[in-house]
């Protein structure tokens, strides 16, 4: 019997497109032989979500939510039972480890391709103090449950998009971002989620959200602009940014480009040298020695936009 | 080009908006009539023909032969060509997005036996056309949907891990290109 009946490796890569994750697991069983050819074939999902509240792991192949392992029942038991035991101020560790360890088994694969991670560890009634007790006390098994699984991996996980909320500290966030491969993120979405403590100091300094194409913060209060200043793109939703220190961009070549939702209509400083650009909005043009910066103020989106111009433009 | 047609032309379609025809002859000399616009959907005969230096006025006396393609395989293929000639050129699916949907007539023309299914493959792989290799690998894919691994092996002809084992015992055994 020829193997895959002689499909040359194109065809068979091809083949592997259009093979689901449970075929892919019965095909890993056939043989040795089979089990390194699909372990060989990237496999793409287009959303993994972790929710904490209740604990809950979402993974979709397609556009068409696929669930994999088939396993909704398995889904709803365990989310059922997971907001049981949070009423009942409890947490049952081996169920989280558990779920926990299916997204292990599919992470394991080096040829994994995530096309969004997105995970939410959220607070549960953040003002009733037990119940915020049992919520955190399940975000940190979480967390360090996930940080213990990703740093046993050997290879960094392929991700596309990359969204985190949370309501701790960066810590939370330091369990997922750096072992995810900074070379394949495009997208990387900070949601804060109303934590006067949640210091952004050491994720910016991350490679993953310096190399990165865009990079969102949202929700974020009280933010020194120099935290974003090495960064080629990036965005920020409801903040309010104290020293305004422009002039830093200058010095980073890579900048490219920077928004701000969220200001005052009188954003400007009133001394500060504006007019009013071709599309009716308020802007400002500071010329560096390499490029100029172009900041405008979109009113109807109470947003401030920073870009990169050349300094020919800004001539003409 | 000796070799002579034993079989009759296969007229697959009548081509009035494209008078350019080239003929092909399969591995068993079945001679098929192809129109030009389908035939630029194999990236392999395109590149022969312009290789050769076609024209409208020589296409038909010079017969293309395709040695790896038996006539079954290429009626198929001729016939799916004529078929999607005038398709607009679809965007590249994503990585992401297994699911596209088959046309209902392309999934009749390749609701057929296992074993000719993927000897068609074989002969798009080798003509390269990217579109019947799109389908035939979406259909065979559907095959395994919710399959055991045994019924898996059956399909796709996997050799169990004992015969693997001997075929790679036996092929170590045999005596090499010297003796």
């Amino acid at each position: 019997m020829r193997f895959f009946r002689g499909l040359p490796y194109l065809a068979l890569k091809k083949l592997f497109h259009f093979v689901d994750y449970e075929t892919r697991l019965s095909l890993q069983k056939c043989s040795k032989r089979t089990k390194k050819l699909v372990d060989a074939m990237p496999f793409y999902f287009e959303l993994v979500d972790i929710s904490t509240q209740p604990l809950r792991i979402r993974i979709c192949e397609d556009k068409g939510e696929t669930m994999t392992y088939s396993n909704i029942t398995g889904l709803i038991y365990n989310s059922v039972r997971e907001l049981c035991q949070t009423l009942f101020k409890w947490i049952h560790e081996n169920t989280v480890e558990k779920q926990l360890n299916h997204l292990w088994e599919i992470f394991r694969n080096k040829n994994i391709r995530i096309k969004t991670l997105f995970v939410s560890l959220t607070l549960l009634c953040p003002y009733d103090s037990e119940f915020a007790w049992v919520s955190f006390e399940r975000i940190r098994l979480v967390c360090c449950l996930m940080k213990i699984m990703l740093f046993s991996l050997d290879h960094q996980l392929l991700v596309e998009n990359f969204i985190i909320e949370y309501n701790e500290n960066h810590d939370q966030v330091m369990c997922f971002l750096p072992f995810l491969h900074p070379e394949y993120l495009k997208f990387i979405k900070f949601i804060n989620c109303k934590s006067s403590h949640a210091y952004i100091g050491p994720i910016v300094n991350l490679p993953q959200v310096i190399q990165c194409r865009r990079v969102v913060f949202d929700g974020f209060t009280w933010v020194r602009m120099e935290n974003f200043q090495h960064l080629p793109g990036v965005c920020e939703h409801d903040l309010n940014l104290y020293a305004y220190h422009f002039q830093h961009y200058f010095q980073h070549n890579t900048f490219e480009y920077f928004g701000m939702k969220g200001v005052k209509d009188d954003w400007f400083p009133d001394v500060s040298n504006t007019f009013i650009d071709d599309k009716n909005r308020k802007s400002m043009i500071v010329e560096g020695p390499k490029f100029a910066i172009k900041i405008v103020h979109k009113l109807e989106k109470k947003t401030i936009v920073l870009q990169r111009i050349s300094l020919a433009s800004r001539n003409v | 080009m000796s070799v002579e047609p034993e079989v009759p032309i296969v007229q697959v379609e009548e081509v009035r908006e494209n008078p350019v025809l080239y003929k092909i002859i399969s591995s068993d000399n079945h001679v098929f009539t192809i129109s030009e616009h389908a035939v630029k959907l194999s990236k392999t005969l395109w590149d022969l023909i312009t290789n050769l230096g076609l024209t409208a006025e020589n296409a038909l006396d010079n017969p293309i032969p395709v040695e790896n393609v038996n006539g079954k395989n290429m009626e198929t293929i001729v016939q799916f060509c004529e078929r999607h000639k005038y398709d607009e050129e679809e965007p590249e699916y994503t990585n992401y997005i297994r699911e596209f949907v088959l046309p209902e007539w392309d999934r009749q023309l390749l609701s057929i036996d296992n074993e000719e299914l993927f000897q068609l493959i074989l002969a798009t792989n080798y003509l390269d056309i990217q579109k019947l290799m799109d389908y035939c690998c979406r259909v065979i894919g559907d095959m395994a949907k919710d399959k055991t691994p045994e019924e898996l092996r059956i399909i796709y002809g996997i050799p169990t891990d004992a015969e693997d084992d001997a075929l790679e015992r036996s092929a170590s055994d045999s005596p090499g290109p010297s003796g």
